[in-house]
């Protein structure tokens, strides 16, 4: 496996704070993948160690390939959560400069910028200052940055914070065409829905250390409750094996007592000659495989 | 292009196309230009014409011109003094001297004015008289006795010399340098220090050095720093030295006849100068990644161009004893070097080797400076609107926990 990010084992401290206990993973290339975590749990240390802007206390991180070179630089996109342009200056100005410290020709800068300015609706107001812009525009600003040079590697810190529905969606179809493209992604964001949207596989990490780390289909099978969701036509009878039994966006959600399998409910179903709509096992989504670790770790 | 380059140019042109930088470019000529005007002024106010007038009722003044007199002074001979009375209370004359007829043996001559008179007309009469005391004597006495004796004061542990009257006003030219320097140091710290301070606020460094090293990133500001610093000078020293040729040569002005430059004072400042400035703008760089926000920087600025007018605050010591061990120190400190190199040019030849030591100790300052300035940087990347202490950019610790730039 060709792996574009290996971080083995990171420690980080600040002096009496730990940042980062122990966190270890791997990024394949071309994929999107999730760094999650709630506020202060690491996320932002592990990218700028893995960015090279600051040593690990212990632990390794190679990145395409290898340990960060300033050859290296050029083929990564970063983005930090927040600002980070010139405010006083124009903003084709401001992307030309940062595009052109990537190793990018002059002409290669422009012709991109331009691309990407209009692709993100940005074009007409590219000869107003940073500042000028509204926070979403500089968001999008931010982004045509971090992709403009055609970066093998991209890494994004909240990515879709300012935009709105119809922004998020242009960046979104940007952050598909660039996986397509083979370009690896790694986004940290708490937007958990865009992350079961958009990522293949995540790392949540709490308190600095791996919490969740795997492909996001196969971490909700194993969060999956023992529940079937059923919808049928006409008014539900009565089926045994069932603890508990709530109503859950038309569908109802179904508690299964222990010795009861989602193949005996459905048995039920059939035998009673009901119509079915709807018939699937419950998986939570990761808002609620998110609180429920961190809550879980938080009683333990 | 070298990235270096690319931060440089970036640097310099955000720079100087602000409105604030041609007023600070144009200030200094318009400065000089005021003060040349000034000194215009108050020339012509002390050339006012006047006329004199005298009796001699003994026909003592024989001879009543001089070679060099003031063309400015008319002298007016009155038959006696109820004449030059009236011509006094007639405003024809602003005063009159008053030989009496035996002046030889009573050697007393009376003025007398309305107005009392600024001393050019005296001087005047005094050389008047002593040149017809000496008539009769030999050229090489009379001379002697007019002009006295032509002292050069040589001092031997010093490898300088100067007319008695003290040092010429081209040795102090130099200090015009330093000043220039201190001024030029001040708009740059300022620059340097919100340039960083700004950047951090708005987390646009990370964003650079997530392209370029932080040594790449701060050798480029401060290569951007020295280019405006080097564009501010030459315009400057265009208006000087147009300000110069105009007053010396199209205007005649007398003083600035007078200033002879002494090249070697003017390169050795120059020496040091550039290590020095360089040495600054590292400084105001570390000092930028340091601080938390622009407030701050704004107060940073002045206090640079305060402590490098620290020779001027010591100039008595330093006049005293401008080999003495505090001269020579504030000579080897880079923010005190190029005043102290100017101050003490004016009384000494300043030794080659201190000017040399002075720009190797600036240069290395400057490289531990920039080093210090990427830890400290990095340290901030962690501590986002937190001041860093220089223990702990010296600690071991820090630069443990941080990567080599």
């Amino acid at each position: 496996m060709s792996y574009v990010v290996e971080a083995s084992h990171l420690v980080k401290s600040f002096g009496s704070v730990h940042a980062v206990s122990d966190v270890t993973f791997s990024v394949e290339r071309g994929e999107i993948f999730g760094l999650l975590g709630p506020n202060g749990a690491g996320k932002t240390t592990t990218i700028r160690m893995i960015l090279d802007l600051f040593k690990p206390d212990s632990g390794t991180v190679s990145i395409l390939s290898g340990p960060m070179s300033e050859e290296k630089k050029s083929r990564i996109g970063y983005m930090p959560e927040e600002r980070g342009l010139y405010q006083d200056i124009q903003l084709e100005k401001c992307l030309l400069y940062l595009a052109s410290l990537k190793g990018m020709s002059v002409a290669d800068a422009r012709s991109r910028t331009q691309f990407y300015l209009e692709r993100l609706e940005l074009a007409q107001h590219k000869k107003k200052k940073v500042k000028e812009l509204s926070r979403g525009m500089q968001q999008k600003a931010q982004i045509i940055n971090t992709i403009v040079h055609g970066p093998e590697l991209i890494i994004v810190d909240e990515p879709f914070s300012g935009l709105d529905p119809v922004n998020t969606q242009i960046v979104k179809e940007i952050m598909y065409e660039l996986r397509e493209q083979g370009t690896t992604i790694i986004m940290s964001t708490h937007m958990m829905h865009q992350v079961e949207e958009l990522c293949d596989r995540i790392l949540l990490i709490d308190d600095g250390r791996n919490v969740i780390y795997g492909p996001l289909d196969q971490i909700r099978r194993r969060y999956s409750g023992h529940a079937v969701l059923v919808q049928v036509q006409g008014e539900m009878p009565p089926i045994t094996g069932v603890h508990s039994i709530t109503k859950e966006n038309g569908a109802l959600l179904m508690t299964l007592v222990d010795d009861v399998s989602p193949q005996d409910i459905l048995t039920q179903l059939v035998g009673q000659n009901m119509v079915i709509e709807q018939f699937e096992i419950a998986t939570p989504n990761l808002d609620e495989i998110f609180i429920r670790t961190i809550r879980d770790k938080e009683v333990g | 292009m070298s990235k270096i380059w690319l931060i440089a140019r970036h640097h310099f042109q955000k720079e100087t196309r602000k409105k604030s930088f041609l007023f600070i470019l144009l200030s200094m000529p318009f400065f000089l230009l005021f003060s040349i005007g000034l000194g215009i002024l108050f020339e012509s106010l002390a050339n006012d014409r006047m006329n004199v007038g005298y009796v001699d009722p003994g026909a003592f003044l024989r001879q009543t011109t001089l070679d060099d007199a003031d063309e400015d002074i008319q002298l007016i001979a009155f038959p006696d003094e109820e004449k030059a009375r009236l011509a006094l209370d007639g405003n024809e004359i602003k005063a009159y001297y008053l030989l009496p007829a035996d002046y030889p043996e009573s050697i007393e001559i009376d003025l007398v004015y309305r107005d009392e008179s600024d001393g050019r007309a005296t001087s005047l009469m005094r050389r008047l008289v002593k040149l017809n005391l000496l008539a009769g004597q030999s050229p090489e006495v009379a001379d002697r006795l007019m002009f006295g004796a032509d002292v050069t004061v040589f001092a031997t542990d010093a490898n300088r010399e100067y007319p008695e009257g003290g040092p010429e006003a081209g040795l102090f030219l130099p200090i015009i340098v330093a000043l220039v320097f201190g001024f030029l140091t001040m708009t740059t710290s300022g620059y340097m220090l919100q340039v960083m301070v700004e950047e951090k606020e708005n987390r646009t460094m990370e964003i650079v050095i997530s392209s370029v090293s932080p040594s790449q990133m701060m050798s480029g500001k401060i290569v951007g720093a020295l280019g405006i610093a080097f564009v501010q000078l030459t315009v400057w020293a265009c208006f000087f030295l147009i300000g110069l040729w105009v007053s010396r040569s199209v205007m005649d002005v007398a003083w600035l006849q007078e200033v002879k430059p002494v090249y070697l004072d003017l390169v050795k400042v120059a020496a040091v100068a550039l290590p020095a400035y360089l040495f600054m703008a590292a400084i105001m760089t570390l000092i930028g990644a340091t601080l938390v926000d622009t407030q701050e920087a704004e107060q940073v600025g002045p206090l640079a161009f305060l402590v490098i007018l620290i020779p001027l605050f010591l100039i008595v010591p330093i006049a005293a004893n401008p080999n003495g061990a505090l001269a020579v120190i504030l000579t080897l400190v880079p923010v005190t070097s190029v005043l102290t190199v100017a101050l003490r040019s004016i009384f000494i030849v300043v030794p080659t080797w201190q000017v040399l030591a002075s720009c190797f100790i600036s240069l290395v300052s400057a490289g531990i400076a920039v080093w210090l300035a990427g830890k400290a940087f990095r340290l901030s990347l962690l501590r986002y609107g937190q001041r860093i202490k220089l223990s702990e950019l010296l600690s071991r610790h820090s630069s443990k926990s941080l990567s080599a730039s």
